[in-house]
C-alpha cells in the first residue's frame, strides 16, 4: 500500500467496521422477521429461480404468471442466489448476507467517492460517519411533523433492513462508484475509468430502477459541474458510455418493461405526470442553473459543484413532494435515498469549507460538539440495529403458516393471499398465487384491478365483483383477513365469504376459502365472442357445455394443452399475455393474443382433439436485447483494449494534483 | 475648593445611585413595615433560622431532617442579617427576614449600576443599566415562567421572586457578585492589595448567601479573561481565598452534600455535553470576531450575557441542566441582558443629535416613572398585611405541637417550610433540597410522599409518630402526597381539619433511642421489624440542649443502641462515662454498641467534629490574613 493511502485505508476500516457492528447479526440471521417488507419477493426468486437468470423464463409464481424481467430488478436476488449455492446456505440466509453487505459497504463508496474527488479523507471520512447513521431526509421531511430529532435516526439503515429499499440502496451502494469512475472517464479520457464507469453504471441500474433515474440525475450535474468548454465532447462521452451501460442491462430492462413501469405509473395520481410536472421540473432545473451560477461565480471546485448540484437536485424531488405536492418523475417519496447521499456531500463540503478556514480553537470545539452529540445518540440508535437484525423464529407468523398449509394442501394450484402473506408466500411456498409482485412491473394491470377488487371488497356487490375476478384468474383458494389477522396490512373483514365458499383453514382472524371451479387447469375452451369482459368470460368458465382443457407445466418455458375445440371456440390461458408466447397446435403454429382481460388467447385451427404446445420464448425483443447485451460487453471489452493500447499517447494529462484538487475553491 | 472638586466628583456616582435605591425602596418600602405570609414560599423556613441566629461554634439542628449541622439548612448570611436586624428592630424574625429581602432589593440595582459605572466611567450610561434592571424583566421573553408574552418585560419579576418566592438569598448573593466583578477588574487593573482582599470578601458574602454564586462568579471570571488579560495567580487566589474565608459555614462536606443533591435533583446527563460542546463553539467563535475589537467592555459585556443566560435558556428550550439550578440564574441573566442592551446601543446612541439624545433620556425616564408607579401598585397588593397566624399551616402545626408534645412528626410542603417558625417541633424532612443533609432520609421521604408500600415502613424506622396529609383539595400549598387517599388504609387517623388530616404511625416508644439486635441495623425492614418487636426493650432518650443528649437504656447481649438522629462525625458519645465509638447505620442514623449487657446511660456530645474545627481556624486565619492585605492595601 502507498504511504499516501495508509490513513484513508484506515478510515476506510473505520468505516466498515463502524457499519458491520450495525449489520453483524445479519449474517447469521435466517429471518429478522419485518413481515411489512417485500423482501420475501427477492428471497423467492433467489430461492425458485434457475435459468431465468440467463435466458428469457416464465415466472409462475407471482401475479397470476410473468416473464420473469417483470418481477424485479435482479442484482439483489440473483447475488442472493449466488451465494445461497456458493455457501450452500438457505436463500433467505444468503439474502440477508447480501443485505448486511450492501447496507456495511454503503457509507464506504460513499467516502472512496469524496475521496477521491476531493484527495480529503478526514472530511469525506466525517461525511461518510455522519451518512452512517443519521437520517437528514426524516429530519427535513415532515412524517407527522418537523422534528429535528429524527435525524438521529438512518432512513438508510430502516428503508434497507426494516422495509422494501433493499435493492434501492444497493443502486445507491454502487452509484458513488459510478459517478467516480464516470467523472474520471470524462476528466481523463482513460480506457479503463471507461470500463469500470460503463460496469458500475450497470450494476446500479441492475440493482434498482431507482438507479438509472439516480444517473439520469447525476450525469446532467456532472456535466454541469465540468469545463463548459468540454461540454460537447463530455456530453458525447457520457452518452457513449451510458449507451453501453443500458445495452448491457437491456436484457433485464428491456424497453417494453421501462413501457411498462411508466405505463403502470399513470395509474396512480401520486405519480402520473401531469401540468403540475411542468413547475416541478423547472422548479428543479432554475434552482439547479442558480445554484451553478453562485458556485461558478465562487470559484467553487469542480467535484464540489457537482456534488452541490447533485445534492440540490436529489433532495429536491422528495422536498417538492411533500411541501408543494409536486413531481415530475414517479415515487418521489422514495427519492430520499438520494436526497441523503446528497446531503451526506453537503456535509462534507461544508466540513471541508470549516475546517479549512476555521480558526482551529472553532474547529475542534465543532469536533467536540460532534462527537458529544454522536455519544449522546449513539446507544438509541445502535439498539436500533440490534432489534431490527434480530433473527426470530420464522414459523410462528402466520405468512409462514399459511405457505405451509398450502403448500401441503393446494400445491401447484394457484392461490390468493393478501398484504404481507402474499409478500412472502413463494420465500416459504412454490405455490404460485395471484399476488406478490412489485405493483409497477406487473404487465397485466387487470391484475392490480383483481387483488384490489379481492382485498378490498366487503358487501355483496363488491363480493360478488370479487368472486368474479376469482374465478377468472383460476383461483383455487382465496385468504380473507380481518382487522385482527398478525397479517401486517390487515384486511377488511375474515368472513365477508362465509356462505359462498366453503372454509378450509381459520385462525386469528385469518380464513382460506376453497373457491369451487368447474376445473382446477388454467387453460379453457371458450366461445371466441367471451373474451372481451368478466362476466362474459366467467360465464364461460362456468358452462358446463364446454369441453374441459388440460394444462400442464413442462418448464418454466414450456406448457402443454390437451383439450377438445368446436367452431367459434378460442383457448384462454389464465396466465398473462406476452409475446414471448408461441403455440404449436397439433403441429401448426396457431396465433397466440391479448384478451379483454389480459390473458393469452389462443385461436387454434382446429376441431375436435386439439394438442397445444406452448412455448415461451422472450420474444424478439428479449432474445435481441440478450443478443445485444452479449455483442455490448464483448465489444466493449474489445473496445477498451484497443484504446488501452494507446491511451498513453492520448489520453488527457492530468497530474495526480490536478484531480485531487482543493476542495473549496477551482485551481485555475 | 477641594470640597467642591469632591462634590463634583462624588455627584454623578451618588445621585444615580441614590435615585436607583430611591425608587426600589419606593416599590418595597412595605417589606420593612409589616409582615406578610406567603405560604408557598421558603420565608417561614429562613424566619425559622433566623429565630436562633448564626453562632460561631458549631451548633446541631434537631428539628429537621431527624437532625443535622446548622451549616447544612441553609447558607448563614440571610439568616445572620435576618436576625441581627430582628434584633436591632425588636421586631420578629419573619419581619428581619423581609428587611434583608428589601436591602438586597434595592442593594441590586445600585451594585450593578456601581459595575457598569466603575467599568465604563459613563455614569448616565450606567444608571440606565440600574434602571433597566430595577424595572424590566428579559428573562420574561427569553425564559418565561409560563406563556410567552411580550408583555413579561413589563412586570416586576425580580421584585416577585423575592415576595412571592424564595430568592432572597440569590439576590443577595448577586449584589455581591457585582462587587466581587467590580474588585476583580480593579485587583487586576491596579495590581493593588485592597481590591483583591475586596473581591475575596465580596465574593465570600455572595456564596455565604447562596453557594451556588460560586458558578456565576467562575463564569464572570472566564469572560474577563477571554476578553482581557488577567493576572491568574491573583484571580485563582480571590477564588480560593473565598472558600477559605466561608470555610466555617461552608465545609467541604456541605459542597459534597450540595453535589450530591444536585446529581439527585437536577438530573444531570451526557446529553449536557454537546450543549458545553455548542456552547464552547459560540464562545471561540465570538473570541474569534471581538478579537478585532479595541475595547473590552463592550465585548465582555456580551460574554457575560451569554455565560450567564445559556443554562437558563438550555434548560427551558432543551431541558437540560448546564449546572446546578440552572432555572435560578434568569437572576444573572437578567443583569446580564440590562448591561448589555444599554451599553450595546450606546454606540448608536451617540450618534444621535443631542436634541435626541435628550428627548430618549426624558422619554426613558418618564416611561420609568409610570413603571415604578404601576410596580408600586403591584407591590401594595404582594405585601399586603398578613398574619401567619391565621393560616392553615399555622393552625396545623399548633395542633400537632399540642397533641404529640416533642414527637417527630412528617409534614407536608408549605406546613413543613413554616412550622419551626411557629413552634419548635421535630420534623422527619423540613430541610432544604439544595444542600439535603442525608440522600438516604430524601428518598425515603420521597418514597412516602408517594404512597411507596414501603412507606410506613421509613416512617416507623425514621421514629415517626405521626404523618400530616393535605388532601387535594386542601388549603396546603404544595400537596406533596401522590395518593393521600391511600393513607387511609395504611394509618390510624388521628383526626382530620380543613382537608388536611393527621395519621398516627404506630410505634412501641416514642423515645428516639432504641435496643436493637446489631443485624437488624442493615436494612429498613430488619430495622423497622425489630423496632416493633416485642423483645425490645425499653430506652429513653432526652435532648438537654441542641448540642447535648442523654439516654438511658437497658441492652441484652448481641444487642446495639439504635439514636434515630442523623450520624455526623461531631457527635461524641460516653457509656457510663467511658468514650464509645459512634456508628452510621444504612439509614444514616447513629447508632453504638454498648460493650456490655445491663442498664446503662449514654451521653451524646455534639463539637462538629474535626472538619469543622479546622474549617473554623481556616475561616479565622483567613480573615485575619484578608484583613491585614486590607488594610496593607488601603495605607499603601
Amino acid at each position: 500500500m502507498r504511504p499516501r493511502h495508509a490513513l484513508p485505508a484506515l478510515y476506510l476500516a473505520i468505516l466498515v467496521g463502524v457499519n458491520l457492528y450495525f449489520t453483524h447479526k445479519l449474517f447469521f440471521a435466517e429471518y429478522t422477521g419485518h413481515m411489512n417488507s417485500l423482501q420475501g419477493l427477492w428471497i423467492s426468486m433467489a430461492r425458485l429461480a434457475g435459468t431465468h437468470w440467463f435466458w428469457p423464463a416464465w415466472w409462475p409464481y407471482q401475479d397470476g404468471g410473468v416473464p420473469f424481467e417483470h418481477t424485479y430488478m435482479p442484482l439483489v436476488p440473483a447475488s442472493a442466489a449466488v451465494l445461497s449455492h456458493l455457501t450452500q446456505v438457505s436463500a433467505a440466509r444468503a439474502f440477508f448476507s447480501v443485505m448486511g453487505i450492501v447496507v456495511t459497504l454503503g457509507p464506504a463508496t460513499l467516502f472512496v467517492l469524496l475521496w477521491r474527488l476531493s484527495g480529503r479523507p478526514g472530511t469525506a471520512f466525517v461525511a461518510s460517519l455522519v451518512y452512517s447513521a443519521t437520517s437528514p431526509a426524516r429530519a427535513l421531511l415532515p412524517e407527522t411533523d418537523l422534528d429535528p430529532v429524527r435525524y438521529w435516526s438512518s432512513l438508510r439503515f430502516y428503508g434497507a433492513v426494516v422495509w422494501d429499499d433493499l435493492p434501492h440502496q444497493t443502486a445507491i451502494l454502487i452509484l458513488p462508484i459510478a459517478f467516480l469512475f464516470l467523472w474520471r472517464s470524462l476528466e481523463t479520457r482513460k480506457p479503463r475509468y471507461y470500463a469500470a464507469a460503463v460496469l458500475a453504471m450497470a450494476a446500479t441500474v441492475l440493482a434498482s430502477v431507482f438507479g438509472a433515474t439516480a444517473l439520469a440525475l447525476g450525469v446532467p450535474c456532472m456535466l454541469a459541474a465540468l469545463p463548459r468548454k468540454d461540454v460537447r465532447s463530455n456530453l458525447r462521452t457520457a452518452a457513449v458510455l451510458t449507451g453501453c451501460a443500458y445495452l448491457l442491462v437491456c436484457p433485464f430492462l428491456p424497453p417494453s418493461l421501462i413501457a411498462t413501469i411508466r405505463s403502470n405509473q399513470q395509474h396512480s395520481p401520486e405519480d402520473a405526470w401531469s401540468g403540475g410536472s411542468f413547475l416541478a421540473l423547472g422548479i428543479v432545473l432554475a434552482g439547479a442553473a442558480l445554484l451553478a451560477f453562485t458556485l461558478n461565480r465562487a470559484n467553487v471546485s469542480r467535484p464540489m459543484r457537482f456534488l452541490a448540484l447533485f445534492a440540490l437536485v436529489a433532495s429536491s424531488i422528495p422536498l417538492l413532494d411533500a411541501y408543494l405536492n409536486l413531481h415530475f418523475i414517479p415515487q418521489p417519496s422514495r427519492y430520499t435515498a438520494e436526497m441523503e447521499l446528497g446531503i451526506a456531500m453537503v456535509v462534507f463540503s461544508v466540513c471541508t469549507w470549516m475546517w479549512a478556514r476555521l480558526p482551529r480553537k472553532i474547529a475542534l470545539a465543532l469536533v467536540a460538539l460532534f462527537i458529544c452529540i454522536v455519544v449522546e445518540h449513539i446507544a438509541p440508535f445502535l439498539r436500533f440495529t440490534q432489534e431490527a437484525t434480530q433473527a426470530v423464529d420464522i414459523t410462528v407468523t402466520i405468512e409462514y403458516r399459511i405457505a405451509r398449509w398450502t403448500d401441503e394442501h393446494m400445491r401447484g394450484q394457484r392461490i390468493m393471499v393478501p398484504g404481507s402473506i402474499a409478500q412472502w408466500f413463494n420465500a416459504f411456498s412454490s405455490t404460485p398465487q395471484l399476488s406478490g409482485a412489485s405493483f409497477s412491473t406487473t404487465p397485466n394491470w387487470n391484475q392490480q384491478v383483481a387483488m384490489t377488487s379481492i382485498l378490498t371488497s366487503l358487501h355483496p356487490p363488491e363480493t360478488d365483483r370479487a368472486i368474479l375476478w376469482l374465478k377468472a384468474f383460476g383461483i383455487q383458494a382465496v385468504t380473507a383477513g380481518g382487522r385482527q389477522t398478525p397479517e401486517f396490512w390487515k384486511g377488511v373483514s375474515s368472513t365477508k365469504f362465509d356462505g359462498q365458499f366453503p372454509i378450509l383453514w381459520r385462525q386469528q382472524d385469518t380464513t382460506i376459502y376453497r373457491i369451487p371451479q368447474r376445473s382446477g387447469s388454467l387453460a379453457h375452451v371458450i366461445p371466441a365472442t367471451a373474451v372481451a369482459d368478466l362476466e362474459r368470460y366467467v360465464a364461460a368458465l362456468d358452462d358446463p357445455s364446454l369441453p374441459l382443457a388440460d394444462f400442464r407445466w413442462q418448464s418454466f418455458r414450456k406448457a402443454r394443452i390437451d383439450t377438445t375445440v368446436g367452431d367459434g371456440q378460442a383457448i384462454s390461458v389464465q396466465t398473462c399475455y406476452h409475446p414471448g408466447w408461441h403455440a404449436i397446435v397439433n403441429g401448426r403454429s396457431a396465433p397466440t393474443a391479448r384478451d379483454g382481460l389480459g390473458f393469452l388467447l389462443i385461436r387454434p385451427d382446429c376441431r375436435g382433439p386439439c394438442h397445444i404446445e406452448l412455448t415461451y420464448n422472450g420474444g424478439v425483443e428479449y432474445i435481441l436485447c440478450r443478443i445485444l447485451s452479449g455483442f455490448a460487453l464483448g465489444g466493449q471489452a474489445f473496445v477498451f483494449w484497443r484504446l488501452s493500447r494507446r491511451s498513453t499517447t492520448n489520453a488527457r494529462p492530468t497530474p495526480r494534483r490536478q484531480i485531487a484538487m482543493d476542495c473549496s475553491t477551482d485551481p485555475v | 475648593m477641594y470640597m467642591r472638586k469632591a462634590v463634583f466628583q462624588v455627584a454623578p456616582v451618588a445621585i444615580p445611585a441614590v435615585v436607583l435605591l430611591w425608587l426600589n425602596a419606593y416599590i418595597c418600602r412595605d417589606w420593612f413595615t409589616h409582615p406578610t405570609a406567603w405560604m408557598n414560599s421558603l420565608h417561614g423556613f429562613q424566619a425559622a433560622l433566623a429565630k436562633y441566629g448564626v453562632s460561631w461554634s458549631p451548633a446541631w439542628w434537631p428539628f429537621w431532617d431527624c437532625g443535622m449541622p446548622v451549616e447544612f439548612t441553609s447558607a448563614p448570611l440571610v439568616p445572620a442579617m435576618a436576625a441581627a436586624i430582628a434584633s436591632l428592630r425588636h421586631v420578629s424574625p419573619l419581619l428581619g427576614y423581609q428587611s434583608v429581602s428589601a436591602i438586597f432589593y434595592c442593594a441590586a440595582p445600585v451594585a450593578l449600576f456601581l459595575l457598569a459605572w466603575w467599568i465604563t466611567r459613563a455614569p448616565g450610561y450606567s444608571f440606565l443599566a440600574g434602571l433597566f434592571y430595577s424595572l424590566l424583566s428579559p428573562a420574561q421573553i427569553l425564559v418565561p415562567d409560563g406563556q410567552f408574552v411580550w408583555a413579561g418585560l413589563l412586570t416586576p419579576h425580580r421584585f416577585k421572586l423575592q415576595a412571592v418566592w424564595d430568592e432572597t438569598p440569590h439576590c443577595a448573593a448577586l449584589t455581591f457578585l457585582f462587587l466581587f466583578i467590580l474588585f476583580l477588574i480593579t485587583a487586576n487593573e491596579t495590581r493593588r492589595p485592597a481590591p483583591t482582599a475586596l473581591a475575596a470578601i465580596s465574593l465570600t458574602l455572595a456564596i455565604l448567601a447562596w453557594p451556588f454564586a460560586i458558578v456565576g462568579a467562575v463564569l464572570s471570571v472566564a469572560c474577563l479573561a477571554t476578553v482581557r488579560p488577567l493576572a491568574g495567580w491573583r484571580t485563582v487566589a480571590v477564588l480560593f481565598a473565598a472558600l477559605l474565608l466561608a470555610a466555617r459555614f461552608l465545609p467541604p462536606s456541605l459542597w459534597y452534600a450540595i453535589g450530591a443533591a444536585s446529581a439527585a435533583h437536577d438530573g444531570w446527563n451526557t446529553g449536557v455535553l454537546k450543549f458545553y460542546a455548542a456552547i464552547a463553539v459560540i464562545w471561540f467563535t465570538m473570541d474569534h470576531f471581538i478579537q478585532r475589537a479595541k475595547d473590552w467592555r463592550l465585548p465582555w459585556m456580551v460574554f457575560w450575557a451569554v455565560a450567564m443566560s445559556a443554562a437558563p435558556l438550555v434548560l427551558m428550550w432543551f431541558q437540560r441542566q448546564l449546572f446546578p439550578q440552572a432555572s435560578r440564574f434568569r437572576m444573572e441573566l437578567e443583569a446580564s441582558i440590562a448591561l448589555l442592551a444599554v451599553f450595546g446601543l450606546r454606540p448608536l446612541i451617540q450618534r444621535l443629535p443631542r436634541t435626541a439624545i435628550a428627548v430618549l433620556a426624558l422619554a426613558s425616564l418618564a416611561f420609568a416613572l409610570h413603571l415604578t408607579l404601576d410596580y408600586r401598585r403591584v407591590a401594595k397588593n404582594v405585601l399586603y398585611p398578613a398574619e401567619a397566624a391565621r393560616t392553615l399551616e399555622y393552625r396545623i402545626t399548633r395542633r400537632v405541637a399540642d397533641e404529640l408534645p416533642g414527637a417527630r412528626v412528617m409534614l407536608p410542603g408549605s406546613v413543613s417550610h413554616w412550622a419551626n417558625a411557629f413552634i419548635n417541633i421535630p420534623q422527619l424532612g423540613g430541610g432544604e433540597g439544595i444542600t439535603a443533609y442525608s440522600q438516604t432520609l430524601h428518598s425515603a421521604q420521597k418514597s412516602v410522599f408517594e404512597s411507596d408500600p414501603r412507606a410506613s415502613t421509613w416512617l416507623t424506622a425514621y421514629g415517626v409518630s405521626a404523618v400530616v396529609v393535605p388532601a387535594r383539595d386542601s388549603a396546603e400549598f404544595w400537596k406533596p402526597f401522590a395518593h393521600p387517599e391511600q393513607y387511609a388504609d395504611l394509618l390510624p387517623e388521628l383526626w382530620r381539619e380543613e382537608g388536611v388530616a393527621v395519621y398516627r404511625v404506630p410505634q412501641r416508644s416514642g423515645s428516639l433511642a432504641h435496643v436493637v439486635p446489631e443485624a437488624a441495623l442493615g436494612s429498613a425492614d430488619r430495622y423497622a421489624e425489630a423496632l416493633h418487636s416485642a423483645a425490645a426493650t425499653e430506652a429513653s432518650f432526652h435532648w438537654l440542649n441542641r448540642n447535648h443528649a442523654v439516654a438511658q437504656v437497658s441492652t441484652l447481649p448481641g444487642q446495639a443502641v439504635s439514636l434515630q438522629v442523623s450520624y455526623h462525625p461531631g457527635w461524641r458519645a460516653t457509656i457510663d462515662g467511658r468514650t464509645a465509638e459512634v456508628h452510621r447505620d444504612s439509614l444514616g442514623l447513629m447508632w453504638l454498641r454498648p460493650g456490655r449487657t445491663g442498664p446503662i446511660s449514654i451521653e451524646l456530645v455534639y463539637d462538629g467534629g474535626a472538619e469543622l474545627r479546622i474549617c473554623a481556624w481556616v475561616t479565622l486565619v483567613s480573615i485575619v490574613a484578608a484583613v491585614w492585605y486590607l488594610v496593607r492595601g488601603g495605607f499603601r
